[in-house]
């Protein structure tokens, strides 16, 4: 195990390099906002800053955990199988890492502007160390805002970007998490000093008190505003969440409508068939499917951008009509849809494939399926992202 | 790293957690710019720039002038009752940046996606955080002036400025 007590040499001399004090600039550059001493003021101070810093940092954690999750979702490894239980995995994982996301807007806030005045500090760096750890500090703030404003801005479905969000929200979030971490790292003596359990007494400050209340207020704000996308009895209240879990066609939103997939056409083309590439190939008309044994599950829809809801689906089991084409029950099948282009199609790892609760839906609560929830055929399945429950599906095939 | 007088009391996991900060770090930037067209490097680094500036240049600088117009603007009021406005901005401005997307989105096809009327729902919610910031400012006020009552009949006539900011 390492420590960082100087005993062998090079240890010692890296310390040493790192205490090389650096050469302050001019005085004559010491001018604006670098003109005056750091505010005395306690929500400057080390306690405001490492009980904001530990609030956030905890948020960004939490949405770190529950975006590998998703991410785990959505591009499945070989070596793990997704489990298709509990039912309400991804509902409430992803309804937890953007309600987080949303409250870690006002924390994220709240302690950079407790430690603002620091940014114009005199000499800006005492020695090599010092200087290293300022400049990690662009990653993780760069890294923390990029990830909140991406975020944000991806809820409303609004792209104002070139690059393809997910893949940049993944970078951003290991860019992010690598700054917290070594933020954290070095940052974990003056924290314990005066935010741990052993801290030195401090006197009581009326004004920290009021930026914690602030802060807290501004978080039970957000959170009020937005959750009732995803908690439901919440709806009424959450006059800015992005989406409502009850508007949509038959009660329930769509994230890309039959129109915008450009699949009207070939959705409601009589001819229509489900294809099933399997070792006895089959071809499946609307009535053919009626006329496999029908069930019902009770599953919601829940979308990474965080709103989610409930619906009855009834249709048919993917398993039964797996067990019908003659795949075998270890096999990862692909599901593909009428649509073209991204989320085209979704893998189905074994445990999705054989759930009894995974069905190939033709109906959502008691009546035929909307064209907007991917008529004449959707998949529907527990613990799964809202888009790779895929909608319009014309063939199912084995991967590999 | 900076060695201050904290430093003998180190726990023990500070290096290891640094060096995998490092590693993150470095697992995410190269992501980032060897992601091709997906994460568009020159672009993304741009907008990594972009919200850096764009907090530490605009934002940051319009609160601290905010705070300051604050308080001058409510130089008189006893020192709980202005707390309780620079909190209620602070709880007003996030509401904001949170509504903003939603405000700002130009519409897709899809009567789903932000189906509110957002504008509406931020006014309100504005009204909300103005009205709370009132009753606590009423109620600051009205303890300060009990305060100040108390404190002259006990010390005869002494002139009331001397407990302007004597709020707690």
């Amino acid at each position: 195990m390492t420590t960082n007590r100087p005993t062998n040499r090079p240890a010692s001399r890296l310390i040493a390099f790192l205490g090389r004090p650096v050469p302050a600039p001019p005085e004559a550059l010491r001018r604006g906002p670098f003109d005056r001493s750091a505010s005395d003021d306690a929500r400057h101070g080390a306690r405001s800053a490492a009980l904001l810093g530990r609030a956030a940092g905890t948020a960004l954690a939490v949405c770190l955990v529950t975006g590998v999750v998703s991410h785990l979702h959505q591009h499945p490894v070989s070596w793990f199988d997704m489990p298709s239980r509990p039912v309400w995995g991804y509902r409430v994982t992803q309804g937890i890492h953007v309600a987080t996301g949303i409250a870690a807007v006002p924390l994220v806030l709240a302690k950079l502007w407790t430690v603002y005045p620091r940014l114009f500090a005199w000499p800006p760096a005492r020695d090599v160390g010092h200087a290293l750890e300022r400049l990690l500090l662009l990653p993780l703030v760069a890294g923390a805002l990029f990830q909140l404003l991406t975020g944000l801005v991806n809820l409303v479905q609004w792209y104002p970007w070139p690059f393809f969000f997910p893949s940049a929200h993944w970078a951003g979030a290991w860019v992010t998490t690598g700054g917290l971490l070594v933020h954290v790292a070095i940052k974990a003596p003056v924290a314990r000093a005066h935010a741990g359990r052993r801290r030195t007494a401090e006197p009581a400050s009326p004004e920290r008190r009021a930026l914690l209340l602030g802060a807290g207020a501004a978080v039970g704000a957000v959170t009020l505003a937005t959750a009732g996308q995803t908690v439901r009895p919440l709806r009424g209240l959450s006059v800015l969440a992005p989406r409502d879990p009850a508007v949509g066609p038959q009660g329930i939103p769509v994230n890309r409508t039959a129109r915008s997939a450009r699949v009207v056409e070939a959705a409601t083309d009589p001819a229509w068939r489900l294809v099933v590439a399997g070792p006895r190939p089959l071809a499946l008309t609307q009535a053919d499917l009626a006329r496999l044994p029908q069930h019902e599950a009770r599953l919601p829809i829940a979308c990474v951008e965080g709103w989610s809801a409930g619906g009855l689906w009834s249709g048919v089991r993917l398993r039964d009509v797996l067990d019908l084409a003659g795949i075998p029950a270890d096999a990862r099948v692909r599901v593909v849809s009428l649509e073209r282009g991204h989320y085209q199609s979704s893998p189905v790892g074994p445990r999705g494939a054989r759930d009894p609760l995974t069905l190939l839906a033709t109906r959502l609560d008691g009546e035929p399926l909307a064209l907007d929830h991917g008529y004449p055929l959707r998949l529907i399945g527990p613990n799964r992202p809202g888009v790779l429950q895929t909608k319009w599906l014309a063939r199912i095939e084995v991967i590999g | 790293m900076s060695s201050g007088p904290e430093a003998p009391e180190t726990p023990w996991w500070r290096v290891p957690l640094l060096l995998t900060g490092v590693g993150a770090l470095g697992w995410g930037a190269w992501l980032l710019l060897t992601g091709g067209r997906s994460t568009a490097p020159a672009d993304s680094l741009e907008w990594l720039a972009g919200a850096l500036l764009g907090h530490d240049a605009v934002l940051a600088p319009l609160a601290v002038a905010a705070g300051w117009a604050t308080l001058r603007l409510t130089g008189r009021l006893p020192a709980a009752a202005r707390r309780a406005i620079a909190g209620g901005l602070f709880v007003a401005a996030c509401l904001v940046l949170v509504a903003l997307p939603a405000l700002l989105a130009p519409g897709i096809d899809n009567a789903t996606a932000t189906p509110r009327d957002y504008g509406r729902g931020l006014a309100v919610l504005l009204l909300v955080v103005a009205a709370a910031v009132a009753l606590a400012v009423a109620l600051a006020v009205g303890a300060a002036a009990v305060r100040t009552a108390a404190a002259r009949r006990s010390a005869g006539r002494r002139p009331p400025t001397a407990h302007r900011d004597a709020s707690r």
